[in-house]
């Protein structure tokens, strides 16, 4: 019930009000932290996991930053349901395939969530419109502080925060940015630009949802290491990093503006448009691609028949289990590529 | 379960692939995966797992298991996941050496945790307490009363911050 009544609610971080929002979707700081006295969740017995979600929960509704979060425990929804909370980046496929004893809590907004038994117990992340890494690092460390004053957390004193995967040891920091280049795409530059990410120690992935061909140019840029430089370090390096793929997105969105691709471009958007606002079926990764040539024609400040935030907030809409939601039940692929189309073709013809 | 492409290999991770809106999985080996390009894992754990592979074993004379919960370290080498926070001082010798080799590191620098802030807190304030005593004694016996008097009050501030 709060699930659905959670579909009307913007996500914040669709708001094309964050600082670069042209390129950056969203920024995503993640913390991961265990309980001492428990063994990390995947190998848990059904008690200890239990134990820590009570535990859990019994924290957060003493927190400040979270006491007014909703508490959602995987086992209490369905699976359309656990679907929705995947898409919406609140859980996990690992949360959901595996919903007894986990669970999810969700602020104000969705800005600040925490999802229980995870990969660690408590997994706190932050996330919002544009790029914003600093601010949401700072709000995601003080609900870390506020729950660290009631839960043993596991900490070491030459490793820092003990993790499942040491992969995440040290800070548990994981500051990441969804990034849109279709620009560099489309010059033929973004495997260079990504390249170099990986050899300055970032991560770069493309944005695959299901399948393994990249979705519409989004990606994901993130650190890779989460031991020795402190937080605040990790969150400037990313933020920096992000700054630079921003300019050369724009610099290749300028260009192909100017030059003779224009009409090309143009075409293609428009294409895009009249694919969004006529078709009859659509896949999800066919409304990806459109979705993703209609953003770029608006962050060009091209008129089109929608805006950023419709565009946003359908990509993460246009997903499967966001389109069983508005069903109301689960459906086979024809007819969720059906209703996918007309709620695309009802959104832009608003 | 076995590879599907190289047919050798333990398969590590599943890739699904959406052909005409039919999902399909395919279990695969990371080398494999990574031919194919389409390593769906996240790659931090990726490159954990194939460094892991050259890692060399524990040392004969550590422990083969945890001793908290019992994770073996041929099974972590399969999974990258360590079972409990004993793992890290059952494993910390070559846990060490991975963490140098992936993180570059082995020394955090962030924030610390309120209870080890506070364990830390606690055990300076202890420090410096017995300190204090130390020097008011020897302050008492040099019958230097006015130096006594300061280090007294000093000692009644810790007490009750």
């Amino acid at each position: 019930m709060i699930l659905s009544a959670m579909l009307r609610v913007k996500m914040a971080w669709a708001r094309p009000t964050g600082p670069r929002h042209e390129v950056v979707l969203s920024s995503r700081v993640r913390l991961a932290r265990n309980l001492r006295s428990r063994p990390f969740p995947l190998r848990a017995q059904p008690a200890d996991l239990a134990a820590v979600l009570k535990d859990s929960f019994a924290a957060a509704v003493a927190s400040p930053s979270t006491a007014q979060a909703a508490r959602v425990r995987l086992e209490d929804v369905d699976a359309v349901d656990r679907e929705f909370l995947v898409e919406r980046r609140l859980a996990s496929r690992l949360l959901t395939e595996t919903p007894v004893a986990r669970g999810v809590v969700v602020g104000d907004r969705e800005v600040l969530s925490v999802m229980v038994n995870e990969e660690d117990h408590l997994r706190l992340q932050g996330v919002d419109s544009g790029l914003c890494l600093e601010d949401l690092h700072a709000a995601v460390s003080r609900a870390d502080d506020e729950l660290g004053e009631r839960l043993d957390v596991a900490y070491h004193p030459e490793w820092g925060f003990l993790t499942a995967c040491p992969t995440n040891v040290g800070t548990g920091l994981r500051a990441s940015a969804l990034v849109h280049l279709p620009g560099l795409a489309l010059t033929g530059q973004v495997n260079g630009v990504l390249q170099r990410l990986g050899a300055a120690g970032l991560i770069a992935r493309g944005h695959y949802g299901e399948g393994t061909k990249v979705l519409g140019d989004f990606y994901q840029v993130s650190n890779a290491r989460s031991l020795g430089p402190t937080e605040a370090e990790l969150v400037k390096s990313v933020s920096d990093h992000v700054e630079t793929l921003v300019r050369g997105e724009t610099k290749a969105r300028t260009e192909l503006v100017r030059g003779l691709g224009k009409t090309r471009l143009e075409d293609m958007v428009f294409r895009a448009v009249g694919s969004l606002e006529h078709a009859r079926l659509m896949t999800y990764e066919e409304a990806m691609q459109h979705l993703s040539a209609v953003r770029l024609g608006l962050s060009l400040g091209w008129e089109l028949p929608t805006d950023l935030t419709t565009v946003n907030e359908l990509t993460v809409l246009a997903q499967p289990g966001h389109v069983q939601m508005l069903a109301g039940k689960e459906l086979d692929g024809p007819d969720r590529d059906f209703l996918r189309a007309t709620l695309l073709r009802g959104k832009l013809q608003n | 379960m076995l590879c599907a492409r190289c047919k050798k290999a333990q398969a590590t991770f599943i890739v699904k692939v959406i052909v005409d809106n039919q999902v399909t999985e395919t279990h695969l080996c990371l080398p494999c995966a990574d031919a194919e390009g389409a390593s769906a894992m996240p790659p931090a754990v990726a490159g954990l797992l194939s460094l892991l592979g050259a890692v060399p074993p524990p040392p004969k004379a550590a422990p083969a298991r945890c001793a908290s919960c019992g994770l073996r370290w041929t099974e972590f080498k399969k999974t990258g996941i360590l079972g409990c926070v004993s793992c890290y001082d059952s494993f910390a010798e070559p846990l060490k050496g991975l963490l140098k080799e992936m993180q570059g590191a082995v020394k955090h620098a962030g924030k610390a945790s309120p209870n080890a802030k506070r364990s830390l807190d606690a055990k300076r304030r202890t420090d410096e307490t017995a300190s204090l005593k130390r020097r008011l004694d020897e302050a008492l016996r040099r019958e230097a009363y006015e130096d006594a008097a300061k280090l007294r009050d000093q000692l009644k501030k810790l007490k009750s911050p």
